[in-house]
């Protein structure tokens, strides 16, 4: 694997992990809304 | 793609002038600015708490009214925690990540960029919060940082400016934690598997992880109050069927993992100096990841101890209760690991070395009161009460500030090149711990006998107490001006640092950045280390 080839499979790697965690982020956020729908609900 | 068609950005010698601050990518770069924005933060929160405590030298109204007094406690805690203390931890992770798994910079660079500067946008919100009701902004912010409503609905437009300071902080706390942990997962030199990354490392990863999860809570909490204020919804209101106590969940959800946020990179730190100063292995070093990601899956489930007095079931009650003396387990599990790392070392007392020491024996304290707190029948009777604010300060300040202070101590030969003034760095250590015992001690005692906080008038059986405390904070607050003046005759020059200025540096699982000449090269570990 040339240089090249390899610095593109390590961007498209952290882009990857980066979309994770962004999701991660987001399903706490749906979390917390869920936990409010819940409490005003009762 | 050709490879001759490429560009390679790092052959050029560091970009000068403006530019090189403000589209910089370079991660040490980045981390300095951190620092920066960090200390002038400081002496901004601290002017604040200087404010605060010359007011309650004396009972009775001095020179802040009581609204504005409030707002100048509230500001405080914002600016120390989402100014100072989380800034600080960045920029040295920043720094120190990188050069420890033998990476040439973060995985997203310019992601890193939007991270810092969106630090001065948020500032700039933040004060102007303070600024407009001297404007016909209406009252000021005088909620304390936990910003509850009602209150905090019937404040004026500083309420919105704040707000939206959270928002802009969030958003950097987020992209800042992202990096980092893609940095971690992606970026390690080859054979640097994760059980041989320093402790720094493994505490940052967990920080950044808690971050990810708990920041989204605390946006959404405020976005909600933002909707009550102007947009006629009725989350926390009761008269519209919504919950002010909602929002006390919301924000507590955030608020109790938040302090783990502040004290893990600092107990990574820990685990590095206290190793190199006592040339000992660290003890127990698995069982010190396992006890952080412990720590981070219990801070996570133990939020509404901050809020015993609102009337929750007693099975809730005994569980929050249980849940939060748990964490003594896994906290003691790392104080201890220190300790043993110590025990029989040969050990020297750097600077460095002597706030790690203290740490110890001055979070153990907090820990103490931590549990006492815990405690519903007790909490009930300390709540809102001094005694509360003596335990929080003697966590973070110990737990957070004086970690990040050693690791400033122990880092500034290799980011600078040269030693600091091992003397100054001793009489700064002194004279802080000091001032710091001082201001907070006595806070127990007036705690216990019943004065509450965040109030800028009280009884005159406090007197003493409060002007003691009065005193120290003078004391402690002045100490920080040698801490700038120790930073600045280092960074101008000192005795030349080596590549590797502590001795025992190479014990244990120590990072790759003692392989790098002191300071580093503007462009490090371009072609990547191996690791046996």
């Amino acid at each position: 694997m040339s240089d090249n080839e390899r610095e593109a499979a390590l961007k498209k790697a952290n882009r990857n992990v980066a979309l994770l965690l962004a999701g991660l982020a987001i399903a706490s956020l749906c979390l917390a809304a869920y936990g409010v729908s819940k409490t005003l609900a009762v | 793609m050709s490879s001759t068609a490429t560009h390679d950005d790092h052959h050029h010698a560091p970009p000068s002038g403006f530019g090189r601050w403000l589209f910089s990518t370079n991660h040490k770069d980045i981390g300095t600015m951190y620092l920066i924005f960090s200390l002038i933060m400081l002496f901004l929160g601290g002017s604040m708490a200087m404010l605060v405590r010359a007011e309650l030298y004396f009972p009775g109204l001095q020179f802040l009214e009581p609204d504005l007094f409030n707002n100048m406690v509230t500001t405080h805690a914002i600016i120390m925690v989402f100014g100072v203390v989380m800034p600080a931890a960045a920029g040295m992770a920043n720094w120190m990540i990188p050069l420890q798994i033998g990476a040439p910079d973060m995985a997203l660079p310019r992601l890193n960029n939007l991270s810092f500067w969106l630090l001065p946008a948020a500032a700039t919100l933040l004060i102007l919060s303070i600024i407009v009701p001297f404007f016909g902004g209406g009252a000021p912010v005088n909620t304390g940082w936990t910003l509850y409503p009602p209150l905090s609905v019937q404040a004026g437009m500083g309420m919105d400016l704040l707000i939206f300071t959270l928002h802009v902080l969030g958003i950097s706390s987020i992209l800042a934690a992202i990096n980092i942990v893609t940095t971690i997962l992606n970026m390690r030199a080859p054979g640097l598997t994760m059980m041989k990354l320093p402790l720094f490392v493994w505490a940052w990863l967990f920080t950044a992880i808690l971050l990810i999860m708990i920041m989204p809570a605390l946006a959404g909490g405020v976005t909600m109050l933002l909707f009550d204020r102007h947009f006629g919804t009725s989350f926390f209101d009761a008269a519209g069927g919504g919950d002010p106590v909602l929002f006390q969940h919301l924000f507590w959800f955030f608020g109790h993992p938040e302090v783990y946020v502040l004290l893990l990179p600092s107990i990574g730190v820990l685990g590095i100096i206290v190793p190199t100063f006592a040339r000992k292995p660290l003890f127990g070093y698995k069982s010190l990841v396992w006890g952080m990601g412990v720590l981070l899956l219990l801070g996570m489930v133990v939020w509404a101890h901050h809020q015993y007095t609102i009337g929750m079931s007693v099975a809730a009650t005994n569980y929050f209760m249980i849940g939060t003396i748990l964490i003594s387990i896994p906290v003691g599990l790392m104080l201890f690991n220190f300790m043993f790392t110590m025990w029989r070392g040969a050990m020297t007392f750097e600077t460095p070395m002597l706030f790690a020491i203290s740490i110890i024996l001055m979070f153990s304290f907090a820990g103490t009161t931590g549990v006492m707190l815990a405690v519903v029948p007790a909490d009930l009777q300390y709540h809102d009460t001094y005694f509360v604010v003596a335990h929080f300060h003697y966590a973070l300040i110990p737990g957070a500030l004086f970690g990040l202070y050693a690791g400033v101590f122990y880092w500034l030969p290799k980011w600078t090149g040269h030693m600091y003034n091992e003397t100054l760095g001793k009489i700064f250590f002194w004279w802080t711990t000091i001032g710091f015992n001082l201001t907070f001690f006595p806070q127990h005692f007036s705690g216990l006998a019943g004065m509450p906080r965040r109030i800028v008038d009280y009884s005159v059986q406090f007197v003493e107490f409060n002007q003691i405390s009065s005193i120290g904070a003078f004391i402690f607050g002045l100490s920080h001006l040698l801490f700038v003046y120790i930073i600045i005759q280092t960074v101008r020059g000192g005795p030349k640092a080596g590549d590797m200025p502590w001795e025992g540096a190479q014990i244990g699982t120590p990072g790759l950045e003692w392989t790098l000449p002191s300071p580093p090269p503007f462009h490090s570990f371009e072609t990547p280390p191996t690791v046996k």
